[in-house]
């Protein structure tokens, strides 16, 4: 029974997936894919930039 | 003297998986999704954010964006464990992957071992619809449908590597595999011969 409990959390087991009372359309959720697409790239591009491995960010360092 | 411990993650592959997985929950959540239709196909980027995120932060960082999807997710926490062979499978190639020199072969190799790593997943779904969600009696004219018709297929392996590929070969310290995972080769045997029993025993055989 717990383990049922766990597995049907989801509110949006077997249907659809809308948030009850927030059903957007068709048009709105495709705006928000190409939302979530520009996200993610510039995650990466600002990911690429600020998070070097710290032997690149030694490269040039002055000695202690 | 004591071996120096390791974290299984570090703070930035726990953020970068994190907000992956808050993407995919408020993707599942609000259902946004690219235009299309096509029966038993998602459009949405769930496998995109799992790809790069397994990628950044290795098979944990792909674990915990299927964790916060499955909250939202159509099939719940049922697909939780359908979607980690195909994590561990990329996380055991990328590395090798990463470290090609050439940007045509690197990305070629991604492509490959995307499409085996969801043709193993694939599998672990059929047991899923046949024996919890009953869309069919056997497996086969699911795999029929997904392999034989190759579109719903090859729409699934688009979503799942062509952004990530893109990342790969634009953005590659960001994606930079810096992450350990202990006996990785066995976890990701174990996870797809787990998956192979549960859907061969709905195969009618």
């Amino acid at each position: 029974m717990f383990l049922g409990t766990i597995l049907d959390t989801s509110p949006c087991l077997g249907q659809a997936c809308v948030v009850p009372g927030l059903k957007l359309d068709a048009n709105t959720q495709t705006a928000g894919a190409v939302v979530m697409i520009i996200i993610v790239l510039a995650l990466a591009w600002y990911g690429n930039r600020k998070w070097r491995s710290p032997s690149q960010s030694m490269i040039g360092a002055a000695p202690a | 003297m004591m071996p120096r411990r390791q974290p299984l993650l570090n703070t930035r592959q726990i953020s970068v998986a994190a907000i992956l997985g808050g993407l995919s929950l408020v993707t599942e959540a609000f259902g946004l999704s690219l235009p299309g239709y096509l029966p038993g196909v998602n459009f949405n980027l769930v496998g995109a954010y799992l790809s790069i995120a397994t990628m950044a932060a290795g098979p944990l960082g792909g674990i915990i964006v299927t964790i916060l999807d499955s909250f939202t997710s159509s099939v719940g926490f049922y697909g939780l464990p359908f979607y980690w062979p195909h994590v561990f499978f990329l996380a055991l190639f990328y590395k090798r992957i990463y470290a090609m020199k050439s940007t045509a072969t690197k990305l070629v190799g991604y492509w490959i071992v995307t499409a085996v790593a969801l043709f193993i997943q694939y599998w672990g779904w059929f047991f899923l619809y046949v024996y919890v969600f009953k869309f069919a009696t056997t497996i086969w004219p699911l795999a029929v449908y997904n392999f034989v018709g190759v579109i719903p297929y090859a729409t699934f392996l688009a979503i799942y590597a062509l952004i990530p590929g893109v990342v790969l070969v634009t953005a590659p310290n960001f994606v930079r595999p810096t992450w350990n995972f202990p006996y990785l080769k066995w976890v990701a045997a174990a996870s797809i011969i787990l998956s192979a029993i549960a859907v061969a025993s709905q195969a009618g055989l």
